[in-house]
């Protein structure tokens, strides 16, 4: 018995040291910010267990865990540098510990957001996502025609060139990758150029300002598109796509997953079926073609450096009957680009990011036009470095190099008056070179809590550029300060200097001159955002531009800098996606804008003084495959020189015209109405199809280029826009 | 007599029979209960099988009264199930995919189901991105919109949330993609789950371990190994036999190293 007495002690001394040894510590705490904000949803855990907790909406957590002696206690919150510390459990019960995370060196707190911009993520601006290019009524999925909706942009024309605040088109610079590309258009005309070359399929990212930008971008006065391509492919697919005026194939290829991959896209168009369609095949003697071949290698050669390769090649024919005052013939015109960019970035010492770029570009244009035989070339070869050092969490020093050389030429023959281009008449020759290069530098500072004022940010900056050749350089400092009152609404302003050196044609020898100066404009901007949510925005901005040095007519030296303008404007923009399925976007844009520039002798309404420009963007699902969008466009006519006369020249045999006042005039308003009808749906379980069928001008509203005339002048007629009657355009676009 | 005698006896035994048969048959409370214990433990182990069980109980329970919205929700996530097995298995998915779509459009406009069912119904048009994702340019804009509703008619709808993540982990970042916000998104179902208090108990309350597995994921991406681990192992102390953490994410983040990895 007593035996018995001692087994039954033993097991029940036994089975306490077991409860014992199995009773759990508990471990609890806070956990903030450096500001000492508790931060919820934090994964608070012991390393190789499971055992931890997810921190409350008050910063707190508890949990308990069976093991004893060292652990490795860590916190996690993306965004936020890992916590992790040592802790010893033996002989506890439980621990108490508060968490002080801090922001990771390679994230802002607040990202620093001038004004005037947008941006295809959060963090850039006002959001205008790649979904909202590829569906926007109208746009052919074309970047730049769909960027033509947001204010800012004037409606001087329906080409994809982007007008911007009362500047000339030259005055806004695209950049992809880091790289300058001059020429990302495809069909351009005197009428300016129909779409880009920039395949909706490679972009990642996007970033347009309309004024008062970084000290990043130099040598530009009025905008910037500055474009990211995609990276390594995450999955393989291929899409074909066919409509009545193109067709296109493009394929994504990973070929060692998050390593190595490979994109391609090519694009043949062909127009002949879409103005057999529509009419207006009788203006082309030969209906406008072009192709486009576009790829990207990316290689990422560790977590942090990344090789991208880009390339586009791009050519364009057209040719087009024209009745012009004095001759009746053809414009033929032809278009080749090639584009290539090895870009390289990397993160450094944990802090500093670098990016660099090298990029060649070739373009050359041909026109034709009576006696006018033109061919222009333009070569470019860029380097840029760029770095952003973070020194905190809430402060960024951003600063880098660039260093451009271009060779334009010009070779050919233009008529001697404007008025007179029978292939019969003198002519000068031109085979003018004009090469130069550029230097640029600048640094800017970003701080996100600016003389420790909560919720104030800045960015101030400065950039210098030099160009050798014209023993010439400038300085600009640029600030941009933004107060946010709450998560919804905030007040933004910038001011800035800009100079830009004006069209290489102007530098000529032979019609230009090669001691022109640079052109200057500063921008004010004052600017206020109201998110509502996620996809509703609301942002009104009020701006002014005064423009110096502006390139003046001379009769002694063709061209001087006694030029000079403004632009003054308000722009506002409403965006907005609902839950019953309709989204969209409403834009107004006002600008009084007048220049002394180039013949225009006096302060006058210049050619892009668009004064209203309206768009309306709304899409809705109809039903769960089939959507319905449209595009309305309103804008003020464009101003013109109307001619009131003529006088006969004898030894030409014609008549030259005799203009009114400069800008006097304008053509009607221009109204325009697209619809799209789109049909989703998937066809033998494979491939993922989209119908469309898009009406562009589809109430065949009356909209005007300019006017031609008779030999005298005495009657006019109007030349209609590219999209003056109503063209409808089917296609379908299929995805495996 | 003896005729007599053993018609009596029969009828007696019929009766019995019959009686013990309606004491021991099973209410649709009680059949609800058992497929839904079913659907977890097929859930766990992934088991088509026992999935094909518990879809015969919420198909029986819904066939004999078709205002039982609660069977049909339940009908619905197992086959919302078997779409994610059918992402593998093409004859599976084809069978299940338009009902599956049919029975959660149902639910979806059922009174007192708006969030639960919007949340299904985008859940298994995920699934169709997710067998061919070249769909995803029809589907992803509908997915996006239901969501928003189902959160904006319940805020604290974890398994909303929970899919709201998947898609934002697995879109493209060139289309609105985000690891950062899918891993938000995991979190915020998480705490939704550990804050839950009550549920009802004839709907199945599925999602947590899908969030600890796909937090794991997301961390696993983020280059944050030592999270996904700890999840992971979450994962397996709530459920020993969760078999995607246990037999597949857990053995191949130990083993990425060595560059070998299990599917499933």
């Amino acid at each position: 018995m007593k035996q018995m007495k001692s087994k039954i002690f033993i097991s029940v001394l036994l089975l306490l040291g077991n409860l014992f040894s199995q009773s759990k510590i508990k471990i609890e705490g806070n956990i903030f910010d450096e500001d000492k904000k508790p931060l919820p949803m934090v994964m608070v855990f012991i390393s190789n267990s499971g055992d931890g907790a997810m921190s409350d909406d008050q910063g707190k957590f508890s949990f308990s865990t069976k093991l004893k002696d060292k652990i490795i206690l860590n916190a996690n919150l993306i965004g936020y540098e890992k916590f992790n510390k040592e802790l010893d459990l033996q002989d506890q019960k439980k621990i108490t510990i508060d968490i002080e995370l801090k922001e990771s060196a390679l994230k802002m707190k607040e990202s620093v957001v001038s004004a005037s911009s947008f941006g295809s993520e959060k963090g850039k601006g006002l959001v205008l996502s790649r979904i909202d290019v590829l569906t926007t009524p109208g746009g052919a999925a074309d970047l730049f025609q769909s960027l033509k909706t947001i204010p800012g942009i004037t409606q001087v024309s329906e080409s994809a060139e982007l007008y911007v605040r009362g500047g000339d088109p030259i005055e806004t610079i695209t950049m992809i990758d880091q790289a300058l590309i001059y020429h990302p258009f495809s069909y351009e005309s005197t009428y300016g150029s129909l779409f880009s070359n920039l395949k909706n399929e490679f972009i990642k990212g996007m970033y347009f300002s309309s004024g008062g930008f970084s000290a990043k971008y130099g040598n530009v006065l009025s905008g910037v598109l500055d474009i990211e391509t995609k990276g390594v492919p995450t999955y393989m697919h291929s899409s074909f796509g066919i409509s009545l005026a193109n067709t296109n194939f493009s394929a994504e290829l990973p070929i060692i997953e998050d390593k190595l991959g490979f994109s391609f896209n090519y694009d043949q168009s062909f127009t002949k079926p879409i103005f057999w369609l529509n009419g207006g095949l009788e203006k082309f003697t030969a209906a406008p073609t072009s192709k486009n071949i576009t790829g990207s290698v990316n290689y990422a050669y560790s977590k942090t450096g990344k090789l991208k390769l880009f390339g586009i090649y791009a050519r364009d024919i057209q040719g087009v009957s024209v009745e012009q005052t004095e001759y009746e013939g053809t414009f033929d015109g032809n278009t080749q680009s090639k584009f290539i960019n090895l870009q390289h970035s990397n993160i450094l010492f944990s802090k500093l990011v670098m990016k660099n770029s090298f990029s060649v570009s070739n373009y050359s244009n041909q026109w034709k036009l009576g006696v006018l035989d033109l061919i222009k070339t333009d070569k470019v070869y860029s380097f840029r470095n760029d770095f952003e050092y973070f020194i905190s969490s809430r402060s960024r020093l951003l600063s880098g190099v660039e260093y451009e050389k271009r060779k334009v030429n010009y070779l050919g023959q233009i008529p001697n008056n404007d008025y007179n281009i029978r292939p019969e008449v003198q002519r000068k020759v031109i085979d003018a070179d004009i090469l130069g290069s550029r230097i640029g530098g600048y640094m800017e500072l970003e701080s996100a809590n600016t003389f420790g004022i909560e919720n104030f940010a800045s960015a101030v900056g400065i950039r210098y550029d030099n160009i050798p050749s014209l023993k010439l350089d400038w300085i600009n400092p640029r600030v941009n300060l933004s107060y946010k009152f709450n998560e919804h609404s905030t007040l933004k302003t910038a001011w800035g200097i800009f100079n830009q050196l004006p069209d290489p044609r102007l530098f000529s020898s032979v019609d230009g001159n090669p001691n022109l100066k640079s052109m200057k404009a500063i921008h004010y901007v004052l600017s206020y955002d109201y998110i509502f949510d996620e996809d509703n925005s609301f942002r009104i901005e009020l701006y002014h531009k005064d423009y110096k040095n502006l390139p003046l007519e001379n009769s002694l030296i063709n061209y001087d800098n006694g030029g000079k303008g403004f632009a003054d404007g308000v722009d506002v923009i409403l965006k907005s996606t609902l839950t019953n399925g309709w989204s969209g976007w409403i834009s107004y844009g006002f600008i009084n804008t007048k220049r002394k520039w180039m013949d225009f002798e006096q302060l006058t309404s210049s050619s892009f003084d668009i004064t209203h420009n309206f768009s309306l963007i709304a899409k809705y699902f109809i039903a769960a495959n089939w959507q319905v969008g449209i595009n309305f466009k309103y804008a003020t006519g464009r101003p013109y020189t109307p001619v009131i006369g003529s006088d006969y020249r004898l030894t030409e045999n014609v008549y030259e015209p005799v203009y009114g006042v400069k800008n006097s005039s304008r053509f009607q308003n221009y109204k325009r109405l697209d619809l799209r009808i789109t049909y989703f749906t998937t066809l033998f379980d494979r491939f993922s199809t989209v119908f469309y069928l898009e009406g562009l001008n589809i109430l065949d509203l009356k909209n005007i280029f300019g006017y031609y005339y008779s030999p005298d002048y005495s009657e006019r007629k109007e030349i209609s826009s590219y999209f003056g009657r109503r063209t409808v355009v089917v296609g379908a676009s299929f995805s495996f | 007599m003896k005729n007599s005698i053993s018609t009596k006896l029969f009828v007696f035994f019929f009766l019995l029979g019959s009686l013990l048969q309606i004491s021991f048959a099973l209410t649709p409370n009680e059949q609800m209960k058992e497929g839904i214990a079913l659907a977890k433990k097929a859930y766990v182990s992934y088991d088509k099988e026992t999935f094909q069980k518990a879809h015969d109980i919420f198909g029986k329970i819904y066939a004999a009264d078709s205002t039982n919205f609660p069977a049909l929700y339940n009908l619905t996530y197992v086959e919302y199930r078997f779409l994610e097995i059918g992402s593998r298995d093409k004859a599976l998915f084809d069978k299940y995919v338009n009902q599956a779509v049919e029975h959660a459009e149902k639910i979806s406009s059922a009174k007192g189901f708006g969030s639960e069912g919007k949340t299904l119904l985008a859940s298994i048009l995920m699934m169709k991105i997710t067998y061919n994702w070249a769909e995803a340019m029809t589907l992803s804009p509908r997915i996006n919109a239901l969501l928003g509703e189902a959160e904006a008619i319940n805020p604290n709808n974890p398994r909303a949330y929970l899919i709201h993540g998947i898609m934002k982990l697995n879109t493209p970042a060139a289309f609105g993609g985000s690891v950062k916000e899918g891993l938000e998104n995991f979190s915020k179902t998480i705490s939704l789950f550990e804050k839950e208090v009550e549920n009802s108990s004839s709907l199945i309350n599925w999602g947590y371990l899908d969030a600890l597995a796909w937090t794991g994921i997301a961390n696993e991406k983020l280059e944050m190994s030592d999270a996904a681990i700890f999840v992971y192992k979450k994962a397996l102390s709530i459920e020993p036999e969760y078999s995607w953490v246990k037999y597949v994410l857990l053995p191949n983040l130990e083993k990425s190293k060595n560059g070998t990895k299990n599917t499933f």
